[in-house]
């Protein structure tokens, strides 16, 4: 579903060149949960945003599904993303003035699941996810756990195929982390591709591979 | 989920922010629209004052020709045409000239277009000795007015006298026992006496008038006159010293003489009151001008001012507002909204703001204008009321107000379009 191929990306640090990425490549696949685990700033999240189509590596090409995602335009690059990949962050990143189904259904401003009934499928989404209660509340009103169940929510919404998940469970509790953590499970056991970016021991274990890495580079494989 | 949605609903989060950029673009609208309006109303007002003006200053000309007129017609004859070979000191001696010339050159007159002549009187005037009554008189002969046939007819002011009938002055009707309807005997031949005028004090008291071609008859100056009395019509400024070249531009072997002064002094002052009514009524209008004028530019200064001021802060605002919501663009950006929706989506949101201030200034404009209207004419002594704006130029107002609050967030809503949402979502 998803493969990476010896991308590399480096950005311009205050003494020189950084190399976030060398060389990297890696693959998931449908059915599949892929973790990577590494150090704060070994380029974790560098890695999610390339093969989420945001940032563009240096070298290399990365593949979702069969297609090149930066040989597109950016409004292909931009439609792919509406339509196939879901992404999940640390900092959940809600829309503060939006309710939970609202910010759920936040993709569909996209262009994503117009269809009629989406706001009824947003709210089920919500339910499947034990924010029943909270469907009408705001973000400031909700916990870490729920919060980052809703920022969940918002990307299955469009039912992707691949999800890209940053620190999913880095501000949660051991309860909320395992709820966030069996969802994607479930995601995968579905026939979804998720590529998990964590360094959360649980995450590791729930994964169905575990790749390490340092200095931009994977070490294991 | 929509986009304006979206916006109504960001709105609704950040009520102050939305508020203040509303409130700048009120002002801006109102300003613009208040000095319209006050211009409308200035330029409605100067019109009504100005007509008002004209229409007193036409009656007061009215009222001053008709006394002119009526002037003229109590003072009588004030011309005097004569043939060209008259002595005048001769005829000023005898009040009659001994040179004649043709009859119908008063019918040329009447006939020749000439509008500043008129009542044209052709007599035939003599010093005789009455020889059935052995006393000196003046024999004037005369046919009546003759019409100017290219002007309404005015009601004569001399009544022709009949043939075979006389009309005598006070002291003849007096020394000779006569009255109306007596007959009596004129160079032999009788006539029947048709008036005895009251006494005068002049001449007219030793005058008798008989019908024209009669005294042509009994003086043996058939086809003859030798004057023309007639009216000068001072109708028009500058038309007095055109009189003489006029007649004799018809009749070129005559000479005119103006016999009143007090005519022409009377329509001299009257030219002057016109004058001085004309000159008020350009006065006020050129201070109407001038106070425009100074609206004008106060408005021309003003009004671009408060609009600068309103886009800076708008600009201001909208950029405040995409710092605010760069992690919210970076998570939109990831959802797969292109570049041109985050752009559409500030520049909507501004437009809106727009639309709603515009709508707000407008009323506001238009209500400032009108107390400042009424203002302004409660200080000018009348009652205040605004001249309605036209249709387009609300729609104008309605249409800018969002097109200014659209171009002052371009350059905001472009920079978050161009924000790039992974360095945003790297760096949190």
């Amino acid at each position: 579903m998803l493969r990476v191929e010896e991308v590399s990306r480096t950005f311009a640090g205050p003494d020189g060149p950084v190399e976030a990425l060398k060389n990297v490549t890696l693959s998931v696949e449908r059915g599949q949960v892929v973790s990577v685990r590494g150090p704060s700033g070994c380029g974790k999240t560098t890695l999610l945003l390339v093969c989420g189509g945001l940032l563009r590596p240096g070298r290399g090409r990365v593949l979702v599904g069969s297609q090149d995602v930066y040989a597109m335009s950016p409004e292909r690059r931009a439609r792919l993303r509406a339509e196939s990949i879901g992404f999940v962050f640390q900092q959940f990143h809600l829309v503060p003035y939006l309710t939970v189904v609202e910010n759920v259904l936040a993709p569909s401003l996209a262009g994503a699941s117009l269809r009629r009934g989406a706001r009824e499928h947003a709210a089920e989404l919500a339910n499947s996810l034990g924010l029943e209660r909270r469907r009408r509340h705001l973000p400031s009103e909700l916990s870490m756990g729920e919060r980052q169940r809703t920022a969940l929510a918002r990307a299955l919404f469009c039912s992707p195929s691949l999800l890209l998940a940053d620190e999913p469970t880095g501000n949660l509790d051991d309860e909320s982390g395992q709820v966030v953590l069996d969802q994607l499970a479930e995601f995968a056991e579905e026939g979804g591709a998720v590529l998990l970016v964590s360094h959360d021991q649980r995450a590791a274990c729930r994964a169905d591979r575990t790749l390490a890495m340092r200095d931009g580079m994977i070490e294991s494989l | 989920m929509t986009l304006w949605r979206l916006i109504a609903k960001e709105i609704a989060h950040r009520k102050l922010s939305f508020a203040l950029g509303l409130l700048s673009v009120a002002a801006a609208i109102g300003c613009l629209v208040g000095s319209l309006a006050l211009l409308k109303h200035h330029d409605a007002r100067t019109g009504t004052i100005l007509a008002l003006k004209e229409a007193e200053t036409r009656v007061r000309m009215a009222d001053l020709e008709d006394d002119m007129r009526k002037a003229m017609l109590k003072l009588g004859f004030n011309l005097v045409i004569l043939p060209k070979s008259q002595d005048l000191g001769e005829w000023h001696a005898q009040d009659y000239g001994e040179t004649y010339m043709p009859e119908e050159y008063a019918d040329r007159l009447a006939q020749s277009g000439i509008v500043t002549v008129r009542h044209l009187l052709p007599s035939l005037q003599q010093k005789i000795v009455w020889p059935e009554q052995n006393m000196s008189i003046i024999l004037i002969g005369t046919r009546g007015e003759v019409p100017n046939i290219h002007k309404d007819p005015k009601k004569p002011l001399v009544q022709p006298v009949l043939p075979g009938t006389i009309v005598l002055g006070h002291a003849l009707c007096h020394c000779l026992g006569l009255s109306e309807g007596d007959s009596t005997t004129l160079l032999g031949q009788e006539f029947f006496v048709a008036a005895c005028h009251p006494e005068r004090g002049t001449k007219d008291d030793i005058t008798a008038w008989i019908s024209l071609p009669e005294a042509q008859a009994l003086l043996g100056k058939e086809g003859l006159i030798n004057a023309i009395l007639a009216i000068e019509c001072i109708c028009a400024p500058g038309v007095a010293p055109t009189v003489r070249s006029d007649i004799m531009a018809v009749l070129p072997d005559t000479q005119v003489i103006e016999r009143e002064s007090q005519v022409l002094a009377r329509a001299e002052a009257r030219h002057k009151v016109a004058q001085e009514a004309r000159a008020a009524l350009e006065e006020e209008r050129r201070n109407r001008a001038e106070l425009r004028d100074e609206r004008e530019r106060l408005a021309s200064v003003l009004v671009p001012a408060v609009m600068g001021a309103s886009a800076l802060w708008i600009a201001l605002l909208a950029l405040g507002n995409v710092r605010e919501r760069r992690s919210e663009i970076a998570l939109l950006r990831a959802l797969g909204l292109g570049s041109r929706h985050v752009l559409a989506m500030f520049v909507a949101r501004s437009a809106l703001m727009g639309l709603v201030g515009g709508s707000v200034g407008l009323g506001a404009g238009l209500l400032a204008g009108r107390q400042l209207a009424i203002s302004t004419d409660k200080a000018a002594g009348s009652g205040g009321s605004l001249v309605p704006l036209a249709p387009g130029l609300i729609l104008l107002a309605l249409l800018m107000a969002p097109l200014l609050a659209a171009l002052a967030s371009w350059a905001p809503a472009l920079w978050a379009a161009l924000q790039d949402p992974a360095e945003i979502l790297r760096e949190e």
